[in-house]
């Protein structure tokens, strides 16, 4: 069961990626994109981490995505051939760094497999590591310092961003 | 194995069918109840008291012609209806409107899924139905619904950051964010009580969530015609209307859940009183829609970001400090 | 890693290695609240209230030089080298808040977030250069990053200063998905993200991914977004056009501040914890050090623009901090910091001169800067103060004793040669020989041209205070560089 929803959620995350970069109508690019976050969350669903799932699709699936399609109405974007221009050096290089990351991908993988041991990752980060509550006590204990950084570089990104556009009195 | 399917599969059937109908009586109750307030009479031709008139409404607009306008994008055209209604809907899953029941011979707890994140799937999913509107607005490829979808895009992510934070009151009370556990702190004070402040600008963000008026903004009929379904007809047009009582009734469901007890209730059975306070709710909806003004957009966004939000902040300091100190 | 019970006191969390960091970053809200406040008239007392934050800092760093802490379960530490690049930071805020107090009215930009970004980018550069944790490190390069997009794109009526910021931010987010990615690699192979736990992991013969295509991938992605940072070929595309469009006092900042971070952490990562890696890297450090180098210096020739001219020299000087880097050792690091506070004197001095010399009158844009090189022909003869000092950073920065440069590209050639590589000593040897020719330039301009634009200086009284503190520094450090070599030595010393 696990491992055929797994199979089916990842073929959906990979499909409609690609599906994202291939569109040429920007809106249909971003709706590959939801269901690409909603793939991935479901896979975040199978490994226990039901916090960072639902947030995947509470924060990137249900606003950031949103957010695009404001800019893409706003702007009315059509197609987005009349923007972009890629030559094929271009997308050859495109292609090879895919498959760096791939290999990397699949690399790290196997690298935290086998140097913990499936046993010791487990108990390091134990069954209900995904929890809200475990999330939480990471968050808040562990690393409470980068929690708190964090809100010092929001606040920075906040006052740029209202200084870059801000009418000038 | 296979009986907990079954379980679950009934439960999923029976409440389904118990919310489709809902919606069909809610539309006659809203025209009842702004009829008497605008002192006038309301439906009352088909069957007694007009009861069967939203049958007739349904049958009628399964029969309309449905036109998809030639310069529409078709896909999402299609796809934006199902969006919306399916959103709506599927939020009800979590949403528990009863204790333990046995039914022969078997412990069934009244709602379809207890999930520990439960609170969280709920915003997960309604904020997912923004998307019905959105790409419903941009397939049509005309200019009312493409301004009614900028606007209901700008004001969902406005509103919904306030319905979140003003939840997290509740969180910190219940300790949990399973609703079934939030019900559950609630056997000895609704966290209306303890939350006045939570539950009100909870209620007020809800009503932009919906588009119920004074927050309509992306159907606004006098301006924008309808908004973002200007270009629909027949059975999608219904499916956007079923999205959107269906949601009425699923954040009634939910200021129920949090903030006023749930199914708690002395005397009648739980699913009765889930009933009675969702209703009353639904009533409440209805009575501002027949009282209050529409909402200038540009105020819309100003009271949500400078009032609702750093009210729904402080509640939760307040809220925080108020623990730390009782703890 | 320690794990912590909620509630437990701040400073038995290790709060004294966030003191610094924290006062920046709280003087830089303060500015920002009363900026608020502040009347249009009062807003010349901006500046000062941010010195004032840098002070603070300053003294609590002064107050714990000899303290050594690690804070808040391994995330960020304090030793000698977090408070010696501290000190460097605040010095290089503290000077170009200086030099803003009259440039920023002047060009109508005096406003509370201009002061409170430059304090925020400070603080993530502090950051940057105290922590022992991956992420604790990342979050700090953003902010540092993020305040610079901003404060580059300030002058936001002025096409080349948004062009600047654009270019900056698109490629500079680029860069930091590349080392984000790194980051992740590292965490997957070694569950852990503190310092400590890489150099274990990675440090180990049994840890069977310490050398590896994984490893190699994961220091290369961080490699890429430091030299980003630093500004290294080729990964420079950005800074001729976000040197030019940005305002003046920004550049300044941005060379001197940014690149001294990305060398602190360069240091802390690759140094410190995967040495074992250093085999790897040093041969990919070495090519990076020679074109950056060779073209910052060859292209800096072509120069009219005298801000695009400082920054491809800026360029060069990467180089030179790379072939330090590639140097490695107690002896290249060591170099690597005196360099950096040399680089602050020189490099802010000759920014700071650029953005006191103004178009005089009789023009039709009279009181615009002056960034023509054309424009400083003759500048001793009606600026005599003002060309000398620039002489003096000129003669710094091309290594020309008895100044700052000459000791900083001493030492890292010195190291140089000592770690073995005396082909790339002698590459940076010729590329110093290239460079003084557009330094010595300017000079021969100011004192053997005729003046053909008229231009006048900015009498601005913080500005040549802080002007002053760089000559001083210069030739402070070009006279008496062993003490400081010595401080440089001791600050390497604490993070082995």
């Amino acid at each position: 069961m696990t491992t055929l929803l797994f199979v089916l959620g990842s073929i959906a995350a990979i499909v409609s990626a690609l599906s994202v970069v291939t569109r040429r109508n920007p809106v249909h690019s971003a709706l590959s994109l939801i269901v690409c976050l909603l793939s991935v969350a479901l896979l975040f669903l199978l490994l226990g981490a039901q916090f960072v799932a639902a947030i995947q699709v509470i924060v990137y699936a249900g606003a950031i995505v949103v957010l695009f399609l404001f800019v893409v109405m706003l702007l009315n974007v059509k197609d987005e051939s009349a923007v972009f221009h890629s030559g094929i050096a271009q997308k050859l290089a495109a292609l090879a760094l895919v498959f760096v990351i791939l290999v990397q991908v699949v690399l790290v993988a196997v690298a935290g497999a086998t140097w913990l041991g499936k046993e010791q990752w487990l108990a390091a980060t134990g069954l209900s590591f995904g929890t809200v509550q475990s999330v939480g006590r990471e968050l808040f204990a562990r690393y409470l310092f980068q929690f708190e950084v964090v809100s010092v570089l929001l606040l920075v990104a906040i006052v740029g961003a209202v200084t870059l556009v801000k009418k000038k009195q | 194995m296979l009986e907990l399917v079954l379980i679950a599969l009934v439960k999923s059937v029976v409440v389904l069918v118990a919310l489709l109908l809902m919606v069909a009586y809610l539309t006659l109750m809203e025209r009842v109840v702004i009829a008497r307030i605008q002192v006038r009479v309301g439906p009352n031709r088909v069957g007694p008291f007009g009861l069967l008139q939203p049958i007739a409404d349904g049958i009628k607009l399964l029969l309309k012609e449905d036109v998809i306008p030639a310069q529409a994008d078709k896909y999402l055209y299609v796809l934006a209806p199902a969006l919306s209604f399916g959103a709506a809907f599927a939020t009800f899953a979590v949403i528990p409107f009863g204790d333990t029941v046995v039914l022969w011979g078997r412990r069934i707890s009244l709602g379809i899924a207890d999930v520990n994140v439960g609170l969280l799937y709920v915003f997960a999913i309604s904020s997912l139905g923004v998307y019905g509107i959105v790409f419903g607005a941009w397939a049509s490829n005309s200019k009312y619904p493409l301004l009614g979808g900028l606007r209901s895009a700008a004001q969902m992510v406005s509103y919904e950051l306030c319905l979140v934070f003003s939840v997290v009151g509740v969180l910190m009370l219940s300790d949990s964010t399973s609703l079934a556990d939030v019900v559950a702190g609630q056997a000895k004070v609704w966290y209306a009580v303890l939350q006045p402040v939570g539950f009100l600008v909870f209620l007020m963000a809800s009503f932009a969530e919906v588009n119920r008026l004074p927050f309509d903004l992306p159907e606004a009929e006098n301006e924008l015609v309808g908004g973002f379904h200007t270009e629909y007809s027949s059975m999608k047009f219904a499916m956007f209307f079923l999205g959107e009582y269906g949601s009425m009734i699923t954040t009634s469901a939910m200021i129920t859940t949090l903030y006023l007890g749930g199914w708690r209730g002395p005397f009648f059975p739980p699913v009765v009183w889930f009933l009675i306070k969702v209703v009353a709710f639904l009533f409440f909806f209805i009575w501002v829609r027949g009282t209050l003004p529409r909402f200038r957009y540009d105020q819309l966004m100003k009271f949500g970001w400078k009032v609702l939000l750093p009210v729904s902040i402080a509640n939760i300091l307040v809220t925080g400090l108020v623990l730390a100190w009782t703890s | 890693m320690n794990e912590y019970a909620l509630g437990q006191g701040l400073w038995e969390m290790g709060f004294a290695a966030a003191v610094p960091f924290t006062l920046v970053a709280l003087s830089a809200m303060a500015v920002l609240l009363a900026d608020l406040w502040l009347l249009p008239s009062q807003k010349r007392a901006l500046p000062w209230a941010a010195l004032a934050g840098v002070l603070l800092s300053a003294a609590s760093v002064a107050f714990l030089w000899n303290e050594e802490a690690t804070g808040f379960g391994g995330a960020i530490r304090l030793d000698r080298f977090s408070a010696f690049f501290a000190m460097v930071f605040l010095l290089g805020t503290g000077l170009v808040v200086l030099l803003s107090s009259a440039y920023a009215r002047r060009e109508g930009v005096e406003r509370g977030e201009y002061y409170a970004l430059l304090l925020f980018g400070t603080s993530g550069a502090m950051l940057m250069a105290s922590a022992v944790e991956l992420v604790t490190f990342f979050l700090g390069l953003e902010i540092l990053s993020v305040s610079l997009y901003v404060l580059s794109g300030f002058f936001r009526q002025r096409p080349a200063s948004a062009e600047a910021a654009a270019k900056y931010f698109i490629l500079g987010a680029f860069a930091s998905a590349f080392l984000l990615y790194g980051i992740a690699l590292f965490y997957g192979a070694s569950g852990s993200t503190t310092y400590a736990a890489l150099r274990e992991s990675f440090g180990s013969a049994a840890f069977p991914y310490s050398h590896g295509l994984l490893a190699l991938a994961a220091s290369g992605l961080l490699l890429i977004g430091l030299a980003f940072k630093l500004g290294a070929v080729p990964f420079h595309m950005w800074v001729p056009d976000t040197y030019e469009g940005a305002p003046t006092t920004i550049t300044a900042y941005m060379s001197v501040v940014s690149k001294a971070a990305a060398a602190a952490a360069f240091i802390r990562v690759f140094g410190a914890s995967l040495s074992s890696l250093q085999q790897d890297t040093s041969a990919v450090l070495w090519v990076l050090a020679v074109v950056t180098m060779t073209l910052g210096n060859v292209v800096a020739i072509a120069q009219t623009n005298i801000k695009r001219m400082l920054a491809y020299s800026s360029i060069a000087h990467a180089g030179y901090l790379l072939v330090a880097l590639t140097a490695a050792g107690e002896a290249g690091y060591s170099s690597v910091l005196f360099y950096v506070l040399a680089y602050v004197f020189m490099t802010l001095g000759a920014f700071g001169v650029v953005s006191l010399v103004r178009k005089g009158e009789g023009g039709a844009d009279a009181g615009a800067e002056a960034l023509d090189i054309s424009h400083y022909s003759g500048l001793a003869g009606r600026h005599g103060l003002l060309a000398a000092a620039m002489a003096v950073f000129m003669v710094s920065l091309s290594g020309i004793p008895p100044t700052a440069g000459f000791f900083a590209k001493f030492y890292v050639f010195s190291a140089a040669v000592r770690a073995g590589e005396v082909g790339l000593a002698i590459i940076g040897v010729l590329n110093s020989l290239v460079s003084v020719y557009f330094y010595m330039r300017i000079v021969f301009l100011m004192y053997m041209k005729e003046e053909t634009v008229p231009v006048r200086g900015s009498r601005s009284r913080a500005g040549w205070v802080a002007l002053a503190a760089c000559v001083l520094g210069t030739l402070l450090l070009g006279v008496l560089p062993s003490s400081f070599a010595r401080l440089a030595t001791e600050s390497i010393a604490s993070i082995f």
